[in-house]
């Protein structure tokens, strides 16, 4: 797993690929804790790169959610496709964050 | 080519270009990569559906996952991955593995404490503050793959289909 992050207005943009596994989740919670720490609260996790994900991964992304939240922010996604989107569908993911279909959009909320 | 001594032994038909329908190692982290590619070089070989082929990788992963934390609280012991069919003369499209391990006994389709299973499902509707972080795993495995369960001796004996 690989992220790539970027300012972009309020928001701190990550882009996540490759894959969230039992054995790389966890630098996804790490980078969002750095952007917490950086005082960057409003995530947005681009996931369009992203191949794969696992209940390791979605653990992952829980934990920081809840910790963005926390320290006042949130922590949005967009660019879900394939086993990616299917597993956000079916754990109840893509109804309790909030998930866009593009970037855009997920830059365009207040 | 003869087929393995193992084919034999087990009456499982080799596939055609894998000479390996069976692999058993240490249950630990260490053992996920070369379990996941036999697995994904099986499911491509069965030629399950672009959309089903991840689910095979993700089911597995929960699967040995739990395995590797919770089979063997003392002394490590081993999985094993076997591949039930396609066989000769199956139908393409469809994949049946199993993955057994010596363990403590463990059902992961039939949790023993039904308020469990409750909580689980209340738990997807759960908003971010209450929501708890286990079980995903298994409800993943319900959800993604046909899969029965059965003790044999003292084996744990997983069995998942993927595809039509």
């Amino acid at each position: 797993m690989e992220c790539k992050g970027s300012k972009q207005g309020a928001f701190f943009v990550l882009e996540v690929s490759g894959r969230m596994d039992a054995l790389t989740s966890q630098g996804f919670e790490t980078e969002c804790m750095n952007c917490l720490e950086a005082g960057d609260t409003r995530v947005v996790a681009d996931l369009g790169g992203l191949e794969y994900i696992s209940s390791a991964g979605l653990r992952s992304i829980l934990s920081a959610a809840k910790k963005l939240k926390a320290g006042g922010g949130d922590l949005a996604f967009c660019g879900l496709s394939g086993i990616v989107a299917e597993v956000f569908t079916v754990s109840g993911f893509a109804k309790l964050l909030p998930v866009y279909a593009t970037r855009e959009e997920a830059l365009a909320r207040s | 080519m003869p087929p393995a001594q193992d084919n034999k032994a087990t009456g499982t038909p080799a596939t055609a270009s894998s000479g390996q329908n069976r692999l058993r190692l240490p249950a630990h982290q260490e053992s996920l990569p070369r379990l996941r590619e036999l697995a994904l070089a099986w499911a491509h070989q069965a030629g399950l559906p672009n959309d089903v082929e991840p689910r095979v990788d993700l089911v597995l992963e929960e699967m040995l996952m739990n395995i590797f934390h919770y089979a063997y609280p003392s002394e490590l012991g081993d999985v094993e991955l076997a591949l039930l069919s396609p066989g000769q003369g199956d139908s393409p499209g469809r994949l049946s593995l199993t993955l057994t391990d010596w363990g403590v006994p463990f059902d992961p389709l039939a949790p023993e404490d039904p308020g469990l299973e409750a909580g689980l499902e209340a738990n997807l509707d759960a908003d971010l503050d209450d929501r708890a972080l286990g079980g995903m795993g298994l409800f993943l495995l319900r959800t993604l793959a046909k899969a029965s369960y059965a003790r044999l001796g003292d084996a744990n004996v997983l069995t998942l289909a993927f595809g039509a």
